[in-house]
């Protein structure tokens, strides 16, 4: 079963690499499929006490599978299909693995494509009875039902008639097309994708709305996730990133005198805005630091926007070493994303992996006692 | 009988309860009006979308790809426009590309179709055809897509062992005889595995494929959690979203002149600009009127 | 053979094996009697009050376990999570709707859900049609799902499992009639929005923490544990990690080799991928197979190896 190395020719070939359409694979397969069938009447016939072992050993060992598959060294130099030889057993048995991994894939996807049927049977299980007796929302029932019936008729009509020599042609070109294509066409891509992706857009409203509702201030927390993401947010707007850049920019260029009426107005603006909203119904106080922040605005427009200083540039470029590259809103969002995103969702990653990794060995040891038990 | 007075609603009670009508209308408008005009927009590409893009300009000519397409049309909106911007910087460069798919069923035809519909632009412009089967190749769709991702790392050529393509004038022959996979033993043969995806497959391509390097083209949600994988050099670039798209069109600009290179990044990056300043005002406009109502119950 | 391991990746094996034998030890600590302590979670201590509150109202609750394509461990931890949620809801004799995206998820549900009313003595009140299949498709699930959220007015909606961009339109939807939400997404770039919509969201590894935290029996608590000392090892890891990499990396630092051992032509400061911690986290994969190639001789003659085997 682990071939070590020997004669060369014809090629040895492991338990899983029987060439398709041999004798012994379909020997193999026979068997399999007798072992399976006998497997299935055991368990029938087992005792109650018996198929939790049963079950327990089977899990043990389809997850074994995977397990060494990681856990052993792989033949990492090894070309496929070049006929190299392992040099001893334990590098066949890292032969005998990688061989197996293109019979086990097929094997689970066959199992997830059964599992189809059962799907389907509980759907028409459900719908069917709900709409033979007339139960409540028995028309969304037959709505589901006449669709599925629909894209499965044509379906299968476009994929019958493209089999054989005239599927290539239907393939490259609509030139050929017959009724059943064009109709496929339109209940697929016409209906189905369009909906579907209506259906994402859909998440753009909601996202609006639940923005509206949930993004409040109302601790410091909140502050804190409100403001690190509007700057985010601004930073991908491409105008307001370059009005920010051509500001910084101008700025580095003013006099001494003009950089401090910019200081300024910045520093009046903020304090005004502060200003207002803790003037808690004071009304002189609040027109005051109303008219403080229109007075500063204005000033911050002047000097830098629609103003011509003599032999001023219009949009002076930030220096690329220059330390106001760090006030950019696309930097201080890249710092944001670098050092408080990408650790935050690393961080989470790392518990998360370990919980996944916890979880697959409880259940892959029959740890894990399912139904909630108390 | 006595009338029920309803208490007046101030300004701030109005501002905090604005129908959700009336705010998708606006979001509506702010989205569809845009489309209609072509506004070049200033844009300073990110450096993860300039390595994505270095990356594809320094392969030569015959080099190949393997393009992992996990997307279909429900994230279309994102999702075809990186396919786009990919499939023309490979075409115009020459390299070579194996497609296949491990999400969504329908991912095969909507790969095909975009290839299509890419190919003919270039051929408009005077460019050669990419040549179905002999350029590119459409293996299909692979379900389970833990299996077959770690099938294509071990040992690739069984992984696809047995996938037809439809050669046009041809019947359908094995891919693994198209030139694509001339000389292919493993996945490392391949210069890159690129993964255009909306779902969780690039989770799967960085647990399980390690020996060759891979780049991503993820929707803008995903877009945080990949560049993870980024910032530590799991990947070598990153695509993420409209805007991402936008930087590689940005960037095709330069080194593709008298192209075509505007895309679906171009065509939607003016709505997102209004449909992000959208959202910024309803949540300023939301703050404002949290205090304005906590300040009067004062 | 032994060298080829060592240097491919020996030492991700050793820190998993190293967090399974946390696992494992703590198993045995739990179930040897040791009292193990876990903090409070929110999100699980709202499971009652949320089930309480729809059996007031009498209507439904929902629980969907996510969009898994098969049956995996987070649909499995979703399904434990919802034994809980159905045992609690069968006490009160009050209506549950499971919703599946999988069929394979739809079997083990219905079988464990089944287990639980069996347990409880109210076999009579498990209705089979109540754990269902919806749709496979994303948003055709997400379409039929919210519908029925909509028309069966449900009063406690539990988001539990691998949700992706359908989370909002669910969260959403349940929250426009009011039900009290208790959501967790396996997918992080989805937790924001959960957390936005939902009343009370289980962020990150709060999720495979739920069943320990609900049943606290050993075997769970234990492993919790374990995990939990699992990350204490990864975070002195990383400690230990930034502590050399500032010690390699600072410019005064300068080598006149690498660990790849390239002699350089002049001192120069170490690479972020040339420092030892690099070197441990990645291996030098294309070295690797070089040095194997050249210590192997693997040409095309198909005896060379059984004369090298002798």
């Amino acid at each position: 079963m682990f071939p070590v190395a020997q004669a060369a020719a014809p090629l040895p070939t492991t338990f899983w690499a029987d060439a398709n359409g041999s004798a012994t694979l379909w020997i193999k397969i026979a068997i399999t499929l007798a072992l399976g069938f006998a497997l299935i009447f055991a368990l029938l016939v087992a005792p109650v006490a018996a198929r939790r072992p049963i079950v327990t050993g089977i899990t043990f060992l389809a997850g074994l599978f995977y397990v060494l598959k990681w856990l052993y060294p792989e033949p990492i130099a090894r070309k496929g299909g070049d006929g190299q030889l392992p040099r001893n057993a334990a590098e066949g048995f890292s032969f005998w693995l990688s061989d197996a991994q293109s019979v086990v894939t097929p094997v689970s996807n066959v199992i997830v494509a059964l599992l189809i049927g059962l799907g389907l049977a509980n759907l028409l299980k459900i719908h069917l009875t709900r709409l033979l007796k007339a139960q409540k929302d028995w028309g969304y029932s037959l709505v589901l039902l006449v669709c599925m019936v629909t894209f499965v008729i044509f379906g299968y009509w476009d994929w019958i008639t493209r089999q054989g020599p005239a599927g290539a042609a239907m393939q490259a070109s609509r030139e050929t097309w017959g009724f059943p294509q064009y109709a496929n066409d339109l209940l697929f891509d016409g209906l189905l994708q369009n909906m579907e992706a209506a259906m994402f857009s859909v998440v753009a409203f909601y996202i609006l709305s639940a923005a509206y509702r949930a993004f409040r201030a109302r601790s410091v927390e909140a502050s804190i996730l409100l403001v690190t993401a509007l700057i985010v947010m601004v930073s991908l707007l491409g105008v307001v990133t370059l009005v920010d850049d051509q500001t910084i920019g101008r700025f580095l260029v003013l006099g001494p005198g003009a950089q401090a009426i910019a200081v300024l107005a910045i520093l009046g603006m903020a304090g005004g805005t502060l200003l207002f909203f803790r003037s808690a119904g004071n009304r002189t106080l609040a027109a005051a630091s109303g008219v403080g922040v229109l007075v500063a605005l204005v000033a911050f427009i002047l000097v830098f926007r629609g103003v011509a200083l003599p032999g001023l540039p219009s949009d002076p470029p930030v220096p690329p070493g220059s330390f106001a590259n760090n006030f950019r809103i696309t930097e201080i969002a890249a710092w944001i994303q670098k050092n408080l995103q990408t650790p935050a969702i690393r961080g989470i990653d790392f518990g998360v992996g370990v919980g996944l990794l916890a979880m697959g060995l409880r259940l892959w040891l029959s740890l894990e006692k399912t139904g909630g038990n108390v | 009988m006595a009338k029920v007075y309803a208490p007046r609603r101030g300004l701030a009670d109005r501002l905090q309860s604005i129908p959700k009508p009336v705010l998708y209308l606006i979001l509506t408008l702010a989205t569809a009006i845009p489309l209609f005009f072509d506004v070049p927009v200033p844009n300073q590409p990110v450096q993860e979308s300039v390595d994505f893009y270095n990356n594809l300009m320094a392969l030569k000519p015959g080099d190949r790809v393997l393009l992992a397409s996990d997307w279909t049309n429900s994230t279309r909106g994102e999702s075809s426009g990186e396919f786009d911007a990919l499939v023309r910087i490979l075409m115009r460069r020459g390299i070579k590309v194996a497609i296949y798919t491990t999400a969504d069923a329908q991912g095969p035809q909507v790969a095909r179709n975009e290839m299509t519909r890419m190919i003919d632009q270039e051929v408009r412009e005077g460019r050669p055809a990419y040549r179905l089967f002999e350029d590119y190749t459409v293996l299909g769709f692979f379900p389970n897509s833990e299996n077959t991702t770690s099938s294509i790392d071990t040992d690739i050529r069984a992984a696809f062992a047995g996938k037809k393509d439809y050669p046009p004038g041809q019947p359908p022959r094995e891919c693994l005889q198209s030139p694509v996979f001339q000389g292919v033993e493993s996945v490392a043969d391949f210069k890159y595995l690129i993964v255009c995806s909306g779902t969780k497959t690039t989770e799967i391509a960085i647990e399980r494929i390690k020996k060759v390097p891979m780049m991503f083209m993820v929707t803008g949600v995903m877009a945080p959690e990949t560049r993870n994988y980024y910032s530590s050099g799991q990947i070598k670039g990153l695509v993420g979203g409209v805007k991402g798209v936008y930087d590689l069109e940005t960037l095709m600009s330069k080194d593709f002149p008298g192209m075509t290179n505007k895309g679906k990044g171009s065509a939607y990056y003016l709505s997102l600009h209004f449909a992000l300043t959208l959202l910024i005002l309803v949540v300023i406009l939301g703050n404002v009127a949290m205090f304005l109502a906590g300040k009067r119950t004062r | 053979m032994g060298q080829q391991y060592l240097d491919t990746g020996w030492i991700g094996i050793a820190i998993t094996l190293l967090v399974i034998a946390f696992v494992l030890i703590n198993i045995a600590r739990a179930k040897g009697g040791k009292e193990l302590f876990i903090r409070r979670i929110g999100g699980l201590n709202a499971i009652d009050e949320a089930v309480g509150r729809a059996t007031e109202l009498g209507k439904p609750v929902f629980m969907v376990p996510g969009l898994s394509d098969s049956i995996n461990a987070k649909s499995m931890q979703a399904i434990n999570i919802f034994a809980y949620v159905s045992r609690v809801a069968s006490r009160f004799s009050n209506p549950i709707m499971v919703c599946c995206y999988n069929a394979s998820i739809l079997a083990v549900a219905q079988e464990v859900i089944r287990d639980v009313y069996q347990q409880e003595g109210a076999v009579e009140k498990y209705d089979p049609d109540s754990v269902r299949f919806i749709s496979d498709r994303q948003f055709a699930f997400a379409a039929s799902t919210s519908g029925l959220i909509l028309r069966e007015q449900a009063a406690a909606v539990f988001l539990l499992g691998e949700f992706y961009a359908e989370s909002l339109i669910l969260a959403e939807t349940a929250n426009s009639i009011g039900a009290i939400q208790v959501a967790s997404s396996t997918e992080l770039t989805q937790t924001p929005f959960f957390i936005a919509a939902c009343d009370y969201v289980l962020i990150g590894d709060e999720f495979y923490a739920a069943s320990a935290y609900l049943t606290r029996q050993p075997v769970l608590v234990g492993s919790l544990v374990g995990q939990d000392w699992g990350k204490l090892l990864l975070m002195g890891l990383v400690a230990a990690g930034i502590l050399a990499n500032t010690v390699q990396l600072t410019p005064a630092a300068d080598v006149r080799s690498t660990y790849k051992e390239e002699k350089l032509d002049e001192a120069r400061p170490l690479q972020r991928e040339e420092t030892a911690f690099s070197h441990l986290l990645t291996p030098y994969r294309d070295k690797i197979v070089e040095d194997f190639k050249k210590t192997v001789i693997r040409d095309k003659d198909p005896n060379a190896a059984k004369k090298e085997s002798k």
